[in-house]
Parts: C-alpha cells; sequence; structure tokens
C-alpha cells in the first residue's frame, strides 16, 4: 500500500470523524464562491446600484476568507489533538517524523480538495438562488444565471493556498509532544480550570469601562473606539475567567448543584467554557458585530419608514417667495389626475418667526386659524376654539421631546424685540405627523397673522393622496412613479431659471425609496454575513463536541452503568450543549443592545429596542435549528454508547 | 435470604464464529456473603458478572437479584434498579474528574434529588468507614489509587444497594494500596453487612472473601469456602487456580 493511498484510506475508513471539519470547510467554499459568482456577474456593473453592491460583496468574501482561515486553523489543531493516539502508535511502528508530516500533511491536502470540490458543486446550486435573492432584495431586474468561470476560477485557487498554507502550517502542531504522551493522548486527567481574582477583576474593569465610555458622554470615534476595544478584551475575560468564577460560584449552593443532574454539567461547566472561551468569545464577538450592523441597519429603515407615515402629503411644494405669488402647480396637478388617484391639494401661508418661551428663543411656523382649521379637518386633528387677539393654539410632535412642555395658560412671546407680541398658550396639541415641523406650529387668529412681520412668508402646498397612505411604496408603485415624473419636471425648470430656483418639491416616496435601496443593501449583506459566522460557528461547536464524544461516551458509559437512565443523560448534555450554543448568543444581544442605543440615540433613532430584537430573534432562531441537529445527533450518539 | 439467585445462564455471543461464553451457571448469593469469582483469561468471568450488572442479556436461564428479574424491566426502570439495588465497583474506577470525591461519592443521591441533610448524613457515614473523610474536598487527580478506589467503593456502598459488585477492583493498585481496599471491602461486609460479589485475577484479593467459585471456559468448576485461616485459604486458592490448569502467568495480579 502506497502512502497516498494509506492516507485516503485513512480519511475513508474514518469518515464520521472528519466528516464535520470537511462540512464547515465545504460550507466556506460555497459562500465564499456564492459571493463570488455574484460580484463578478457580467451584468452587475451595468446596474445602477450594482458597482456599490459588488463592491460591498467582494469585502464581504475578503471576511469570509479570513474568518474560513481561522476556523480551518483552529479546527484542524482541535482535529489533530484527538488523534494524538494514532500518531503515537504509528511513532511507535518506527514511522519517522517526516513521514507522518507527510501523512497529515496529504490527509489535508485530500479533504481540502474534496471540500473544494463540493463547495463549488453546491455553490453552482446555490447562486442561482443566490442572484435571484440578491436581485429581488436589492429591488433590480433578475440576473440571468451565467456559467461562473471567473468566480470558480478564484475560489478554487484562493482555497487551495489556503488549504496548502494550513497544511503546512499545522505541521508545527506535533512537532513537540513526545511518544508517551502522544499514546496518553486525551486521557490524562484534566486539571480544575484557573482562574485569577486580578485578571477577573481586569475583566469586570473592562467591561465596565466599555459601558461607561458609550454612555457618560456624547459619543464621538475615540469613545467609540475605547468601547470596541475594551468591549473585546473584557468579552475575553468573560470567557477564560468570569465565567469560570461564576460556575464555581453555583457550586458552592450544594442545594441546587447537588440535585438531579444538575452535579453533573455544572461542574462539567467551567471545564467546558474555559476549554472553549477561544471560540466562544470569537462567536459572540462575531455573532455581536453582525447583530450590530444589522440592528443599525434595521433602526434606520425603521425610522425611515417611520417618517413616511409621519408624512401625510404624497408631495409637498414650497415656494419662497417675497411676497408670495401664485407659482404654477398644474404639472403637479396634472401627473396625480393621469394617476387616477383622488387627491386633495392644500394651500398654506407660513410664516417663520422667532419665539420666545421661558427663557429660551426657538424659530417656529406660524399659521393663521382659518388655514390651521383646513389643516385640522384635513388630517383628523382636534378643531380649535375661537381664538382672540392674544390666543394661541400650539401644535406639536412628540419627537420633540425637550421642548413639549408647553401648557395652557402659560405666555409666548412672537417676534424679536420691540416689536414682539405676546401670546398665552389657550390649547396644546400633539400631533406626530411632520406638519408640526420642529419645534412647533402655533395658530393664531387671522386677523393677527395678517397683522405679523410681512417679512419669512412662504407658500406650502401640499398634496393629500389618501390611497396612498395605506401602503409603504414600492419602486414600481404609482407614487413612486409620479414622483420620479414630478422630479424630472422640477430639474427641467430649474435648468430653465425662473420660478423653480424659489420653490422646491419633496417627494415623500422618492426619499423613502432612496434610504431602502441603501438599507437593503446593507441588510442583505449583513444577513448573509452573519449566516455564515453563525453556521460555521455551529459547525465549528459540533466539531469541537464530536471530537469529545469519545471521552463523553466513556464518562456516560461507565454513568449508565451505576444507574444513570437515558433521560438524565439527555438532560444533562442537553443543557451543556444548550449553554455552548447559546450563551454566546445572550451576550452579544446584552452588548449589541448596550451599543446600539447611545448610536441610534445620537442619530436621532430612539426605538431601538425593536430592532435589536429582531436581529437577535434571527440569530436566536438560526441557532436554535442549530442546536436540536446537533443535540440530536450527540444524545443518539451517546444512546448507543450507554447500557 | 438470596439475594442473587442464577439459574441455568447460557451466553452466545453471535458472531461469524459463535462462541459459547457461558454454559449452565447456578449460582445463589446471600445476604452478608463475599463471594469471590475466579478464573483464567476468557474464562467467563467477565460475562457472568455483566449479567449480573444487568448490562448484557443473558441467552437461557434467569437471574433474580432480591427476587426481581431485571431483563424483564424497561429501560428507564433498569436504570433506576441499577442505581438503587446494585453498587459497582470497577478496576479503573470511573470517577469523573470534574467532580470532588465527595461530589463523586454523592452523584447516585443527586441523581434521585436527595435531600441535601440525607446526602450530608449518608456521606459522613460512608466516608468515615472507608477513612476518607480528610480528602473529600480534593480531587480525583490529587489522590492516590487506594484513595482512588475507596471512593468508588464508598459510591457504591451510599445507596445501601443489595449487592455490591467489584470487578477486579485491586486490578490497577500496588500491592499496599490493594491490601487497603480489600480490608475495605471486608471491613463493609462485616460492619455493614454488605452482600458482595468479586471478580479477580488476584488471589490475595480473593482470600479476603467467604467462598470463591472458579468458572473455566464458561462452566463451574470448583468451589472452595474459606475457614479461620485467611492464610490456608490463600494458598487452596494457589492449589485449585494450578490444579485447574491455569498457567502461572495467570495468577498475576494484573489483568491486561
Amino acid at each position: 500500500m502506497s502512502f497516498p493511498r494509506f492516507a485516503f484510506n485513512n480519511i475513508r475508513r474514518n469518515a464520521r470523524a472528519y466528516f464535520a471539519y470537511f462540512l464547515s470547510s465545504a460550507i466556506m467554499v460555497m459562500i465564499f464562491f456564492c459571493y463570488a459568482v455574484f460580484s463578478y456577474h457580467p451584468d452587475v456593473q451595468s446596474i445602477e446600484m450594482g458597482g456599490r453592491t459588488a463592491t460591498a460583496m467582494q469585502v464581504a468574501s475578503y471576511i469570509v476568507y479570513i474568518f474560513a482561515f481561522f476556523f480551518v486553523l483552529y479546527s484542524i489543531s482541535v482535529f489533530l489533538k484527538s488523534r494524538n493516539r494514532e500518531f503515537g502508535i504509528l511513532t511507535i511502528l518506527g514511522a519517522r517524523a517526516g513521514q507522518i508530516n507527510r501523512l497529515i500533511f496529504l490527509e489535508n491536502m485530500l479533504i481540502g480538495l474534496f471540500a473544494i470540490i463540493v463547495g463549488l458543486a453546491s455553490g453552482l446550486l446555490l447562486s442561482k438562488l443566490f442572484l435571484l435573492l440578491s436581485t429581488k432584495i436589492i429591488g433590480v431586474d433578475n440576473l440571468p444565471f451565467y456559467w461562473p468561470v471567473k468566480a470558480a476560477g478564484i475560489t478554487i485557487v484562493a482555497f487551495f493556498l489556503l488549504f496548502l498554507a494550513i497544511s503546512l502550517f499545522t505541521l508545527l502542531f506535533i512537532r513537540k509532544n513526545n511518544v508517551l504522551e502522544l499514546l496518553k493522548g486525551s486521557s490524562k486527567p484534566k486539571k480544575e480550570p484557573k482562574v485569577s481574582a486580578l485578571l477577573s477583576l481586569l475583566g469586570i474593569a473592562l467591561l465596565a469601562a466599555g459601558y461607561l465610555a458609550l454612555n457618560l458622554k456624547t459619543i464621538s470615534s475615540p469613545s467609540i473606539i475605547i468601547a470596541a476595544v475594551t468591549g473585546i478584551a473584557g468579552t475575553y475575560f468573560f470567557y477564560s475567567q468570569l465565567s469560570v468564577l461564576l460556575t464555581r460560584l453555583i457550586k458552592r449552593n450544594r442545594r441546587l448543584t447537588w440535585k438531579g443532574t444538575n452535579l453533573l454539567w455544572i461542574s462539567e461547566m467551567s471545564y467546558k467554557l474555559k476549554d472553549n472561551s477561544r471560540i466562544l468569545f470569537l462567536i459572540t464577538v462575531v455573532t455581536a458585530l453582525a447583530s450590530m450592523s444589522s440592528a443599525l441597519v434595521l433602526g434606520v429603515d425603521q425610522s425611515n419608514r417611520d417618517s413616511f407615515k409621519s408624512n401625510p402629503f404624497a408631495f409637498t411644494y414650497t415656494v419662497f417667495k417675497n411676497p408670495p405669488g401664485e407659482p404654477d402647480v398644474a404639472p403637479i396637478r396634472k401627473e396625480l389626475e393621469s394617476q387616477g388617484v383622488q387627491y386633495r391639494q392644500l394651500k398654506v401661508t407660513m410664516l417663520s418667526e422667532s419665539m420666545l418661551f421661558g427663557d429660551r428663543y426657538l424659530v417656529v411656523n406660524i399659521v393663521s386659524a382659518s388655514q390651521y382649521r383646513s389643516i385640522a379637518e384635513l388630517l383628523h386633528w382636534e378643531g380649535l376654539p375661537e381664538l382672540t387677539d392674544h390666543d394661541a393654539v400650539m401644535t406639536y410632535s412628540k419627537n420633540t421631546e425637550g421642548l413639549s412642555r408647553y401648557k395652557v395658560g402659560e405666555s409666548i412671546k412672537i417676534g424679536s424685540e420691540p416689536a414682539a407680541a405676546a401670546f398665552e398658550i389657550k390649547k396644546v396639541v400633539q400631533s406626530d405627523q411632520v406638519v408640526t415641523g420642529s419645534p412647533a406650529l402655533v395658530a393664531v387668529n387671522d386677523e393677527v397673522f395678517s397683522r405679523l412681520n410681512q417679512d419669512n412668508r412662504w407658500l406650502i402646498y401640499w398634496y393629500y393622496v389618501p390611497e396612498w397612505n395605506k401602503h409603504l411604496p414600492g419602486t414600481r408603485s404609482p407614487e413612486s412613479i409620479a414622483g420620479n415624473n414630478l422630479e424630472k419636471w422640477q430639474r427641467s425648470l430649474a435648468n430653465g431659471g425662473g420660478e423653480g430656483v424659489s420653490a422646491y418639491l419633496s417627494a415623500r416616496a422618492n426619499l423613502y425609496l432612496e434610504t431602502k435601496q441603501g438599507t437593503s443593501l446593507f441588510t442583505f449583506i449583513g444577513v448573509f454575513v452573519a449566516l455564515i459566522f453563525s453556521l460555521s460557528s455551529a459547525s465549528f461547536l459540533y466539531f469541537k463536541l464530536h471530537s469529545e464524544l469519545e471521552e463523553a461516551g466513556r464518562m456516560y458509559y461507565a454513568l449508565s452503568k451505576i444507574g444513570l437512565g437515558v433521560r438524565e443523560m439527555r438532560t444533562a448534555a442537553s443543557r451543556q450543549i444548550a449553554i455552548l450554543f447559546f450563551v454566546p448568543i445572550i451576550i452579544s444581544a446584552v452588548q449589541t443592545l448596550v451599543v446600539v442605543r447611545p448610536i441610534l440615540e445620537e442619530m436621532d433613532i430612539t426605538r431601538v429596542v425593536v430592532p435589536v430584537l429582531l436581529t437577535f430573534a434571527g440569530f436566536l432562531a438560526a441557532q436554535i435549528v442549530f442546536f436540536l441537529i446537533v443535540r440530536t445527533k450527540y444524545v443518539h450518539s451517546l444512546k448507543k454508547i450507554m447500557v | 435470604m438470596d439475594v442473587l439467585q442464577i439459574k441455568g445462564l447460557s451466553k452466545v455471543y453471535n458472531g461469524k464464529v459463535a462462541t459459547q461464553a457461558l454454559t449452565d451457571i447456578h449460582l445463589t448469593i446471600q445476604q452478608g456473603e463475599f463471594v469471590g469469582i475466579m478464573g483464567p483469561s476468557g474464562s467467563g468471568k467477565t460475562t457472568l458478572l455483566n449479567m449480573v450488572s444487568t448490562i448484557d442479556e443473558p441467552s437461557s436461564g434467569e437471574v433474580y437479584i432480591n427476587g426481581k428479574n431485571p431483563y424483564l424491566m424497561k429501560r428507564k426502570e433498569l436504570a433506576l434498579f441499577r442505581r438503587r439495588e446494585l453498587g459497582f465497583v470497577f478496576q479503573d474506577f470511573n470517577l469523573l474528574d470534574t467532580l470532588t470525591v465527595a461530589e463523586n461519592i454523592v452523584l447516585p443521591l443527586t441523581l434521585d434529588s436527595r435531600r441535601l441533610k440525607d446526602m450530608d448524613r449518608l456521606l459522613k457515614r460512608v466516608a468515615g468507614r472507608l477513612n476518607i473523610t480528610d480528602i473529600l474536598n480534593k480531587r480525583t487527580y490529587e489522590i492516590s489509587g487506594g484513595q482512588r478506589q475507596r471512593t468508588a467503593i464508598a459510591r457504591a456502598m451510599i445507596t445501601s444497594p443489595s449487592i455490591v459488585l467489584a470487578d477486579e477492583p485491586t486490578g490497577a493498585l500496588d500491592s499496599n494500596s490493594s491490601r487497603i481496599v480489600m480490608e475495605s471491602l471486608e471491613n463493609i461486609n462485616r460492619e455493614e453487612g454488605a452482600t458482595l460479589m468479586l471478580v479477580t485475577h488476584d488471589p490475595l484479593a480473593a482470600s479476603y472473601c467467604h467462598r470463591i467459585v472458579f468458572i473455566k471456559d464458561g462452566k463451574l468448576a470448583a468451589e472452595i469456602h474459606r475457614g479461620d485461616s485467611r492464610q490456608a485459604f490463600f494458598q487452596r486458592i494457589i492449589d485449585t487456580l494450578s490444579f485447574w490448569g491455569g498457567n502461572s502467568n495467570e495468577l498475576s495480579a494484573i489483568r491486561v
């Protein structure tokens, strides 16, 4: 039997042991390939968003590549450790170190080649789906399937180099052990994990520092960097020190630990957490980064939708002209009529003026009572009482929280001294609709309004289309088509000089869709990157558990002899696996919440809990699926061992 | 009262070559007895022990432990039965490295979710009996082989099982540790009235028993009873072993 033949047989006959390692490598190849297929697609460059998307995809594939490198490297070191006995036997039989190295090298390259072949084949199948999905999400027409020769070439070369580098790298791992140690392998009793009080304190201090950096003062880029560094370092200490400390504290409570199977799994937990601290740390950080970015994107998306919904008017045409004349709005009306929808036009004269409220000067928009009534009627606001010359009604949005303390009976002053006029607040209305402007819309008696400052007046034309307020618009919805047409019209006006210079049309659908395209691109990439990470981390954990299966099997075999039932084994094993799978997710969710809230608040997005929970729920759902698969396989193998 | 009753027990391992491991074994062990099973390698000692341990099913014949036939039980019932009625002592201890000595001992009780006070009381008693009170908070890798085996005996004893099954308990120990372990077993047999079944290669270990059953090629070959003198009993064991055709290397204290 030739030596390569020996290596090949080794893999073929020990397929189960190699399988997890092989599978995760193949998945890495597959995902990298999918990204490459998309970013080298001949049609991608010609799409409007395509260029940017392709670049982002390329960045994502670099991340996959880097992650794949560490992943494969780390799994191979674990894998080799579990095979120490085999190497010991070979050494005793007289194999030279060089021969064993050659064996390992050949095995690795064989697995790598298989992984590349399988990854490419499954990637080819998946990429059709991927292209379909990516175009749908980004909102362009279908990209046709093509033979991705270039993408395949790049994938093959990249991963061949990766496996080559890693196969050479792993040879460093085995040199130092002597035969006896190799033969004994992992059967040496494990020492109790050590914990250092100093490092634990350092870990707590780092986490606290990260938290304070984000919450003490306003956010700047140095404080984000400080928070990132301390947070990441603190997370590492959390797993290597604090987790062990915590399990030890839990073990102190004998009432809890000396009960049922708790003794079994809790005592083993500190070992498992410490053993896997590096990988758990990696998973936590990566998950946290992925969910932070998705939460940020979701947060922006949410606020985008909110601002669409809070604007009841499809089009707002603002005319700055002093004195305001009658602009030509016929093209807008014509466009709306050609779309065949019911609409109402509301023309309002606004006055921007400074207002003294308490000891602060604010710039507010003022309307006359009669015009206010027409707005109120259209938007179903509360009606307006009769206003005397000194009465004012304040309408504000609840987003302007700091300023929302207007109270009935208080006095305000409008205009600059000495010509300021004093008013008393007669009524306060709260509405979330953007009409209010910031910080408030003030309504005064018609006569008073006509007497106020003649400068700073402007006209606003609102177009209210009830039918378009029901749904968010898509790229092909009538609202956005009309918006596009009107924007063209406005550009032509601006080019022709004249009225367009001092008039501005804003179409809410266009604003909404522009932001939405940006966020959906990032969501798309973020989701896929996150998916890879959670997939590969799950396959890694499975792989790790699998490599420890023999040891666990020995333990459960002995325990089953002294009367441990299958159900108790399932409970203990499930809890252990659950902790390994879910602790990183929970920790990263907490981190995400801590980090994302202040950043989004800085961006004036206050509703952060929903996007964070949404991202978290996505990760959790994926992780639950992986957990159930891994647990079932693990428990099944143990069940066979038990008597 | 009969704690263990074996009637017409046979075991055939079916494979490409069927092996008759045990043929028509009859054996009864009474409450408080200390019985040794001896025989050369491959004689079927371990198979017999596995049948009694309820981890391997007989091909024919019956096993009754405390009048109950464990092979009629469901898997879950059987686990409970093993936990409560049987105590096990293994050659390689089978202690968990992740637990302290005390935790290893109380493990069977925690699985039954007994009250903490009861567990503490039982732990104190059994640890005192086996003289391991000082090392209760140590880890298994911090103690000697003899201490480990006594920990394993304590774990087997703490549930007050009907019968303790010891499989080569001295197999991995030096002579001094062996002596201490065997004295501990003798002690719990005498003081606590525990019923013990010991499978061993080691004549010296076997000489602590009341009665020794010899098996050869899956059949009962001989049975000898101990008189007053352990020294004389030891000599008879050696004689019997050599008579039943063992080679001298099969008398080795360590089973390979």
